[in-house]
């Protein structure tokens, strides 16, 4: 029980293709968890569809704030023309935003990310994140419950069951605030 | 450090913080508003230098006077160095160590206000094993893990070197797995020199 995540990186990916059409992209992987590596496989097959955008390298951002500001910072040292990232959760989006403002580059760098958390989307809103493809934690709860009590009413419930994702940008965001 | 029963307790007030910052606002993050501009510049700010830097030469200044040119300083020298010795010379023992433990929450308090900053985000799981990264700062600039010897200047090498070696390590492109190998080797290499040297000595 997940959410789709290979459909979120997916989804990010596009997002990116679509107003970055040759982007010079790097990753800020936490290539420890399942659910992180999903999303950078579904981003990576994506973007091979759109040959003008170009991966530069995957770094580990952690996952987390801290994690994904310094090397969002070094990376940016290393490849003076990036002009896209593609953190894998939204902690490690809004330290590499922190980077890429402190070096005097807001909105010089396409961010889109995966999880449509509060914050998150109050930074896609003040426009320096460009997407988050968001996660249902209610859904995933509900639907956990319901297999729950079928698996124990002795019915048969299928292995995996992902979770849909939604793509949030400044056109949806506040309706998907209010939908919270 | 010796065995004196004594070393664990700042691991485990830590943990004792860990807990407390969890429990404040129910583990969530809290975003610092724009509108923090005095707090933002702490971390972010350029006057005559970047902040963070100008915080930090401020801190290194004040503490190598305390260390270095006051008597207060020679009491933690000869606490560390010795400690039963330091006491039969009627070094207050306590007085010392309670100053010298509030002066390090002090900067670690200064430092996690820049963090906070930085992140423009206060978040309760913030600065995990950062204590490691301080720790391996000031062995690497030639403190010793027996108390008693170590300087403000070589702590302030030992910092820029693992802060070079961080950025270093980044900017070359190098997987993260070998970054924790390469910086493990260098904080043990450094020990491996306390150990040589401390063994000179007797």
């Amino acid at each position: 029980m997940a959410s789709d995540n290979i459909e979120a990186g997916r989804l990010a990916a596009e997002a990116l293709a679509k107003v970055n059409p040759k982007a010079r992209v790097v990753i800020l992987h936490h290539s420890v968890n399942k659910a992180c590596i999903d999303r950078v496989d579904g981003f990576k097959r994506a973007i091979s569809q759109h040959p003008e955008i170009t991966i530069l390298d995957t770094q580990e951002g952690k996952g987390t704030t801290e994690g994904g500001r310094p090397v969002m910072r070094d990376l940016m040292g290393r490849f003076p023309d990036v002009d896209a990232a593609f953190p894998i959760n939204d902690p490690c989006a809004l330290g590499a935003i922190s980077a890429i403002e402190s070096a005097g580059k807001p909105g010089k760098v396409t961010v889109v990310t995966v999880d449509g958390s509060r914050e998150a989307v109050a930074v896609i809103k003040a426009g320096k994140l460009h997407s988050s493809s968001a996660q249902f934690p209610r859904q995933i709860g509900r639907a956990a419950a319901e297999t729950i009590y079928e698996h124990l009413a002795g019915k048969p419930v299928p292995n995996d069951i992902k979770i849909p994702v939604k793509l949030i940008t400044r056109e949806n965001a506040d309706e998907f605030l209010q939908s919270l | 450090m010796p065995d004196d029963g004594r070393s664990d307790r700042p691991l485990l007030s830590l943990r004792i913080a860990r807990g407390l910052a969890l429990r404040f606002n129910e583990g969530r993050p809290i975003a610092v508003p724009e509108s923090q501009e005095v707090f933002l510049a702490l971390g972010n700010a350029r006057v005559l230098g970047i902040v963070p830097v100008l915080v930090m030469v401020a801190a290194f200044v004040v503490t190598a006077v305390l260390l270095h040119r006051t008597r207060f300083g020679q009491h933690l020298y000869a606490i560390g160095g010795n400690r039963e010795a330091a006491r039969y010379t009627g070094i207050p023992i306590a007085r010392n160590v309670i100053a010298v433990y509030v002066a390090c929450s002090l900067l670690a308090g200064i430092a996690g206000m820049i963090h906070a900053s930085q992140l423009y985000s206060a978040e309760p799981g913030s600065g995990q094993n950062f204590e490691l990264i301080a720790i391996a700062a000031v062995v690497v600039g030639g403190t010793s893990f027996a108390g008693g010897v170590g300087t403000m200047p070589g702590t302030f090498l030992g910092a820029i070197i693992i802060g070079i070696l961080d950025k270093g390590l980044n900017q070359a492109g190098v997987h993260f797995s070998l970054q924790y190998i390469v910086r493990g080797l260098v904080i043990l290499s450094a020990a491996y020199l306390d150990v040589q040297r401390r063994s000179q000595r007797q």
